[in-house]
């Protein structure tokens, strides 16, 4: 099945996301409107400020229609928080959970995916904390720690089959790792 | 990767964004509520600024620090041009884009901060093409059109973005890196970085005299990544209502149909200035070249 992926728009990184489909060579279209979204058989839930895209999406009826999306979803920093609105049995996300802009980093992290090791190189921009609440269904993909702290943090996580949530920007560095495995999906 | 570089990828989660200016928290909370993705915390608004006269200068840290207790966007904070130790004071108070605004009147007159030196990402204003490669090379990580802020008139905002679209577009198909380095009196390592690039190597957004929806998708229209509101919002009628209006009209800038419903009874936007009758001195965008 020949896939189109839509980016949900308008306020945040839809454009380094769509920057990472093109040189992959998947047709891909930022989305405004619910109706946009018939047809997609991925969706990408970019990083930028999560109350602005909530309330734009509400109004479009762009967020009423995530929510009844079947296909696999990817949510990128505030696209995680998103999906874990939507998910909240299973997880939760911590705002801001590393500290303001002063306080955001580089990470290089192993990145596991049908049996293979990979480097996910990203930018974490005033990241969110990923908690899980039920690890029944979770799948950890990538996963860091910080100077100084043993506890580790999820970056990259499954939960089921379709829902992808990072907290971390790979596509900020131009690294497509993580949209390969998402598209294998 | 560099604090550089980590600070160019905060400014891109703001695109498609509008980042207000506001006064204290009860319009910063407006502000957020409406569906801003970062405000501005400043004492005055541009247009009040221009009123009053005096030295315009950062806003006492009191406030800044009230702004952002008040809300979880992005809040971002002036200093004066070249004014290093404001610069330093907003780093330390950790917001989370420092704006050297010609807004404020000017501290240094020769220098620009030494932008790569400060931690916190730092947004400029540019008129023409020359000071947007300058800034980028003092190490802005966002630059914005200066326009005429306080105006509520988006004729100067509009020159400014023609006038860097046309000039960025005359670079790319440079061939004398030298040559173009010394015109724009910038480092040659930056221009191939923008040739490579085929474009600016950080966003650009739109700023200075934008005072209705249709300005803002004018802008849009135009090349903006994102738009910027001043005096527009709080010098309406309606602040809430406007400032809801200028979020939709980002979002569906190239939606007339759209745009129509969202411009629909607002109330009186702020009145505005021709910018024909302000005296070269009273002209904000002639500061820090």
């Amino acid at each position: 099945m020949s896939r189109v992926i839509g980016i949900a728009g308008r306020q945040g990184n839809c454009q380094e996301h769509k920057n990472i489909l093109d040189s992959l060579g998947f047709k891909n279209k930022i989305v405004i409107d619910g109706k946009d979204i018939k047809g997609l058989t991925h969706l990408i839930l970019p990083g930028g400020e999560s109350t602005t895209q909530e309330m734009l999406w509400r109004k479009t009826g762009l967020w009423q229609e995530i929510k009844k999306f079947d296909n696999p979803v990817l949510g990128t920093c505030a696209g995680a928080i998103h999906i874990a609105k939507i998910k909240k049995n299973s997880i939760t996300c911590t705002r801001n959970a590393f500290g303001n802009q002063k306080e955001s980093f580089y990470k290089e992290m192993n990145f596991f995916f049908q049996d293979e090791k990979k480097t996910l190189k990203a930018m974490f921009i005033r990241a969110p904390k990923i908690n899980i609440s039920n690890i029944e269904k979770v799948k950890i993909l990538s996963s860091f720690t910080l100077k100084g702290n043993e506890e580790e943090h999820i970056a990259v996580m499954k939960l089921g089959e379709r829902h992808w949530l990072s907290s971390c920007h790979p596509e900020a560095v131009g690294d497509d790792t993580l949209h390969k495995a998402f598209l294998k999906s | 990767m560099s604090r550089y570089e980590l600070n160019i990828g905060l400014a891109r989660q703001l695109c498609g964004g509008v980042i207000m200016d506001v006064v204290n928290s009860d319009q910063a909370k407006i502000a957020e509520n409406s569906g801003a993705c970062a405000v501005m915390a400043l004492e005055r608004v541009p247009a009040d600024i221009r009123s009053n006269g005096g030295v315009a200068r950062m806003s006492d840290p009191k406030l800044i620090e009230e702004i952002r207790e008040s809300v979880t966007i992005p809040v971002m904070a002036k200093c004066r041009i070249g004014h290093i130790a404001e610069a330093r004071m907003l780093e330390s108070i950790g917001v989370d884009f420092i704006d050297e605004s010609e807004v404020l009147t000017p501290a240094d007159e020769e220098f620009h901060l030494p932008k790569h030196k400060i931690e916190v990402p730092t947004v400029c204003g540019a008129r023409n093409l020359g000071e947007a490669l300058r800034r980028i090379d003092e190490g802005a990580a966002l630059l914005r059109t200066k326009g005429e802020a306080g105006t509520g008139n988006v004729v100067e905002a509009v020159r400014h973005m023609r006038l860097i679209k046309s000039e960025l577009k005359n670079l790319l198909s440079e061939k004398n890196i030298s040559s173009a380095a010394k015109e724009h009196r910038v480092s040659e390592d930056l221009i191939k970085r923008i040739i490579k690039n085929n474009g600016l190597t950080v966003p650009n957004f739109a700023a200075g005299g934008i005072a209705t929806p249709a300005d803002a998708s004018l802008m849009m229209t135009l090349g903006a990544e994102a738009v910027f509101v001043g005096s527009g919002i709080f010098k309406s009628e309606n602040p809430p209502l406007v400032a809801k209006a200028i979020v939709d009209s980002v979002n569906h800038w190239n939606d007339a149909a759209k745009l129509v419903d969202i411009s629909r009874g607002l109330g009186e936007p702020m009145k505005g200035l021709d910018i024909h009758l302000l005296k070269q001195e009273e002209r904000l965008q002639e500061r820090g070249v």
